[in-house]
Order: structure tokens, then sequence, then C-alpha cells
């Protein structure tokens, strides 16, 4: 039993570790033993399975994100103090030029 | 001819850069108050954004929009901000989420820290479907929102922006670990949001295994 523990904590990463070395492998390429550790993992684990594939679809709904829903404060605007303020510096960079 | 065509579309959209403050500005701001969660930081860089682009307006190419050449200058200006403020990595952002897994998990001899069956991701039923719901794409950036500052701040850098991750290290001046674990946590915090308010809100479920 002990050598089993041992055996299975060796090759076989926990759901947690599972859960960080799937993050992880979306911005590194993980080194060939954790990358095999996870592949194990979830063949075995259906949850993390999914955990891994819900993963993957949020990166690609993410870098959409900027597109389909633009920053959340919709209707936040400049206030009109500051577009002067703008205006006026630039208008005052704008005579420099000349 | 090449030449005077590109000569024509610099003159039709460079011509008044008052005219960006207008056309742009909200836009350009948005972008940094979500960013930046602050609204005169925010100002600020918009205005930096918009002077250097006049400074530079000789040599926009006319190859991209006007706005996404703003942007784009926008962009370096809030990683310099970051870069420049470079606080220390706070305890509520390395805290955020922290015991999270261990709700939703327990130990086992054989195979350690483990999901509890109803606790674990529930099936998302077809989830390439919900990217044609613009509901969806609000619930996504309101669970965007709920992020702490800079955990959010990496996420949208990495995620939404595609600027390399040590980079983003260097900007806010943490270690891969950190931002490892940042990452891990506010991708943890939006899988359960999204799960909660979008596909358990629309019935869209399915059972724990």
């Amino acid at each position: 039993m002990k050598f089993l523990q041992k055996f299975m904590s060796g090759i076989m990463p926990s759901c947690s570790e599972a859960s960080r070395l799937a993050s992880r492998s979306l911005d590194e390429k993980l080194p060939a033993s954790r990358r095999f550790a996870l592949w194990l993992h979830q063949r075995m684990c259906g949850l993390c399975r999914r955990y891994g594939s819900q993963l993957n679809f949020m990166r690609d709904a993410a870098a959409e994100l900027e597109e389909k829903q633009p920053p959340s404060a919709v209707d936040a605007r400049l206030s009109d103090s500051a577009r002067n303020r703008l205006k006026e510096s630039l208008s005052s960079a704008a005579k420099e030029d000349k | 001819m090449n030449q005077d065509s590109q000569t024509d579309v610099k003159s039709e959209h460079v011509v008044d850069p008052e005219v960006w403050v207008d056309d742009h500005g909200d836009v350009l701001y948005r972008f940094a108050l979500a960013r930046l969660r602050n609204s005169a930081t925010a100002e600020d860089l918009v205005q930096e954004t918009l002077l250097a682009a006049f400074k530079a307006k000789d040599r926009f190419e006319g190859r991209a929009s006007v706005r996404s050449w703003l942007v784009g200058i926008l962009k370096n200006k809030i990683i310099d901000f970051f870069r420049k403020r470079s606080r220390e990595t706070s305890f509520s952002d390395l805290e955020f989420m922290r015991g999270e897994l261990g709700d939703r998990m327990k130990a086992s001899a054989l195979m350690g820290e483990h999901w509890i069956a109803e606790q674990g991701p529930r099936e998302w039923a077809s989830p390439e479907d919900s990217l044609s719901r613009a509901e969806f794409w609000g619930v996504l950036r309101s669970c965007a929102d709920k992020l702490p500052d800079k955990i959010a701040g990496v996420f949208l850098m990495r995620e939404v922006d595609g600027v390399a991750s040590e980079e983003i290290c260097e900007v806010f001046n943490i270690s891969p670990n950190n931002f490892w674990v940042m990452l891990h946590r506010a991708r943890l915090a939006l899988r359960q949001c999204l799960e909660l308010n979008w596909f358990q809100a629309q019935g869209m479920t399915g059972g724990g295994r």
C-alpha cells in the first residue's frame, strides 16, 4: 500500500495539481514529464478533462472579448472637462508644431 | 502613384487631431478604464496617447484604421504605466480564490486532492453556441470586471491583449511563479462565474459527472 501510494503520487498528479498544470499549459510548454502526467491524469479523470476543455474554451472566448463586448463601462465617457483638456493640449501641441 | 494614394489616406484620416477626441476619445477611455480601474489615470493615459499619436502622425501609414493605431499606442502607454508603478504584489491578490479548490476537493490517500463529484466542474452544453449570443459576452465581461484589480490586469493583458508572459512579469514586477498563480486563480474565478451566471442560469449545465 505504501509503495502504491508513492508510485501513484510520483506519476499521477492530484486533481488540484492537474488543474494548475492545465492552466500553466496554456501559457508555456510544460516539461515532458509534467505534460505526460497531465495527459495521464486527464485520461483517467473526466472532471479534469472537462476542466481542461473549459479553460480552452475560455481562452478562445477571451481572445474575442475586446471585439464582442468592449469594456464594460459601456456608458463610461470622457467628462466634458477631460474632453476640453484633451483638445486644448492637442491644439497647443499643434501650434508648437507649426 | 502608390505614394500619392498613401498621402490621400493620411490626409483623409489624420487631418485634425481634435477630431480624434470626438471620434475615438470615449473608446480609448473605456479601454484604459477597464485595465486601470481609475478614471483619472485613464484620462491621463488617453491624453498621453493622443499627444504621442499627434507627434508621430507622419509615421501613421494608413494601413490600419486610425482607431486601432491609437489603441496600439494606448496599450503601450498602459504597459509603461504598470511598469513604472510596479507595486509590490499585494496580499489580497495572492489570497484571492486561495481556498477555492480546497472547498471543492477532498484528499484521498491514493489520489491526493481530487474533486468532490458534486462540487467539480459541471458539463457545459455546446459552449460554442454561446459565442454567438450577445448576452454571453456581457456575462463574460462582467465576470472579468469582478476580478481584483491586479489579477484583472494580468489576465486581460495575457488573454485579451495577448502580451507575452515575460513582459507581463516584468511590467507587474512579479515572479513567474506568482504570474502562474494569478492566472490560475483568475481562470478558476472566471470559470466558476461563467458556470453560475451563464451556463447554469441558462439551464445549459449537465450533471456533476
